[in-house]
C-alpha cells in the first residue's frame, strides 16, 4: 500500500548514504555495490513488517551487509569471501605497530587505496566504525559477531591500515 | 596493568567504549609510558586521516529514485486493496497475536450465520482493547470533547452521552471496525469493569429489539435505534448492563 511505501521512505531511506557506503566498501566498484544496495533496500522493504522501531540505520545496515557479503562469495576470489577467522589468523598481535608517516590527509586516493587492500572483514568494521561512527555494540549486531571479535578485527585493521599507509609511495614526493 | 594489556585496551579507550574504572587506568599508564603514548597517537592520526568526508561514499542521486520507484511498485504488487484500519499498525506482540486469534476467529465465523459472526466480532474487538491497552483513540470524561473528535474521522456522528450520574462514566472513544465499516466505540466504565458501546449506523429503519447473548464469558447487548446501531460489550453482568441501555435510552 502507498503508506507502507511512504513509511519506508521516511524511515528507511535516510539511511541510504549510510548502507551505500557500506556495500561501496565492500563490494569494490560503483554498479555492483549500487546493484547489491538496491536489492537490499528492497529485501528491507519486504522485511519492513518486521522491523520493529529502534535503530533503523543499523537494521538496514545489518541487511546490506548481509547483501553485500552474498555477492562477494558468488563473485569473488574464495580466499576474499572466506570470513575471518580468528584462529587461523591468530589472536591480538600486540608486538609494537610500525612507525608510520600518515599520508596527507588530503590524499583521498591514496587513502581509499590503503583501505582497500584490506581484507574485507576488516574493511567492514573500519569503515562502520570511522566513516559511519558506529559504536562496537552497533558493529557487533550488524557483523552478527562478539564484541571482543569487533575490537579484535579492529585493532588489526587498524594496524594494516597504518602499515599499508606507512609503505603506500606518497604522490608529490618529498624531496 | 602492564603494556600488554593496555595494548589490548587502547582501541577501546580510542574510542570511548571502556568504562570509566578502566580509561582512568589507561589514562594513567598514557601518562607514564611513551611507548604506549606513541601508541595512542598514532590512533588519533590514523583517525584524523580517516575523517576526510570525502571517504564516505555518497549513494547517487539515480540510485535514490530507482529504489523509490521499485520499492512503491513492489507496495502496489503486493497489496492492492488495503483497508484501513490505524490501530492495527500498531506495534507489538500483543496486536500481532491479537489478530491471529480475530483471523481464527473469522475464518471459523465465515462458515457461520452473518449474526454469529457480528457477534464475535463485537467481542474480539472488546478483548482486542483490553489485551493491545489501546482503549482509546481519545481519553476524555467529557462528551463534548468525545463527540467532536469522531468529525472527518468517520461519516456519522455518533451519539456520545455521559452517563456519570448513574454510575457509568464516559472514558473516551476510540475508532473501530465492526460489520465491514468503521464504526465509534465509546468506553464507559463501572468500578474495575470496561464497557465497550460500539455504534454504527443502521442498515434498516425500524428499531431492534435489544438482544442480550453470551460468548466466551462477555455479554454482549444489541439492539437499534432505527438509526444507529449498538452492540455493548463487557464482562460485567448482564443486569447492570441492561441498566445502562435503559439509562442510555431515556437521557
Amino acid at each position: 500500500m502507498p503508506d507502507a511505501s511512504a513509511n519506508f521512505d521516511q524511515t528507511i531511506l535516510p539511511h541510504l548514504d549510510a548502507a551505500y557506503n557500506l556495500a561501496r566498501w565492500l563490494i569494490g566498484n560503483e554498479r555492483d555495490a549500487e546493484d547489491v544496495t538496491q536489492e537490499a533496500c528492497l529485501r528491507a522493504f519486504k522485511f519492513f513488517d518486521g522491523f520493529r522501531g529502534g535503530d533503523a540505520r543499523a537494521w538496514l545496515l545489518t541487511i546490506v551487509r548481509r547483501s553485500a557479503w552474498t555477492w562477494l562469495r558468488s563473485n569473488r576470489r574464495h580466499e576474499e569471501a572466506v570470513e575471518f577467522d580468528e584462529e587461523l589468523h591468530g589472536g591480538i598481535d600486540v608486538s609494537a605497530s610500525p612507525e608510520v608517516s600518515l599520508i596527507r590527509a588530503g590524499d583521498v586516493d591514496a587513502v581509499r587505496q590503503a583501505i582497500a587492500t584490506l581484507p574485507a572483514v576488516f574493511r567492514e568494521v573500519l569503515v562502520l566504525r570511522e566513516l559511519e561512527d558506529c559504536s562496537y555494540k552497533e558493529i557487533a549486531d550488524i557483523a552478527g559477531v562478539p564484541i571482543g571479535t569487533v575490537m579484535s578485527r579492529l585493532t588489526r585493521a587498524r594496524r594494516q591500515l597504518q602499515a599499508a599507509l606507512s609503505t603506500q609511495p606518497q604522490s608529490g614526493g618529498l624531496s | 596493568m602492564n603494556c600488554e594489556q593496555i595494548q589490548k585496551l587502547i582501541h577501546a579507550h580510542h574510542d570511548g567504549e571502556l568504562d570509566v574504572a578502566n580509561t582512568l587506568q589507561v589514562d594513567e599508564h598514557l601518562a607514564d609510558c611513551p611507548s604506549c603514548f606513541n601508541t595512542a597517537r598514532q590512533l588519533s592520526a590514523l583517525r584524523g586521516t580517516l575523517q576526510n568526508a570525502e571517504l564516505r561514499f555518497r549513494a547517487p542521486a539515480s540510485l535514490r529514485q530507482s529504489i523509490s520507484a521499485a520499492v512503491e511498485q513492489a507496495a502496489r504488487a503486493e497489496r492492492p486493496a488495503p483497508v484501513t484500519r490505524p490501530w492495527y499498525r500498531q506495534p507489538g506482540w500483543a496486536v500481532a497475536a491479537v489478530l491471529l486469534v480475530a483471523c481464527l476467529l473469522t475464518l471459523q465465523m465465515s462458515f457461520r450465520r452473518g449474526d454469529d459472526r457480528l457477534l464475535a466480532e463485537l467481542t474480539a474487538s472488546h478483548v482486542r482493547s483490553l489485551m493491545a491497552t489501546h482503549l482509546y483513540d481519545v481519553a476524555s470524561t467529557d462528551q463534548h470533547t468525545v463527540k467532536p473528535w469522531f468529525d472527518g474521522r468517520i461519516d456519522f456522528a455518533p451519539p456520545v452521552k455521559d452517563l456519570r450520574e448513574t454510575g457509568f462514566p464516559l472514558l473516551g472513544g476510540r475508532l473501530d471496525f465492526v460489520d465491514g465499516r468503521p464504526a465509534a466505540a465509546l468506553v464507559y466504565g463501572r468500578q474495575k469493569h470496561f464497557l465497550n458501546l460500539f455504534v454504527w449506523p443502521s442498515a434498516s429503519t425500524s428499531p431492534a429489539e435489544l438482544r442480550a447473548t453470551q460468548r466466551n464469558g462477555y455479554n454482549v447487548l444489541r439492539w437499534s435505534d432505527g438509526k444507529m446501531n449498538f452492540g455493548l460489550v463487557s464482562d460485567l453482568n448482564e443486569g447492570e448492563m441492561r441498566e445502562f441501555v435503559r439509562e442510555w435510552s431515556v437521557k
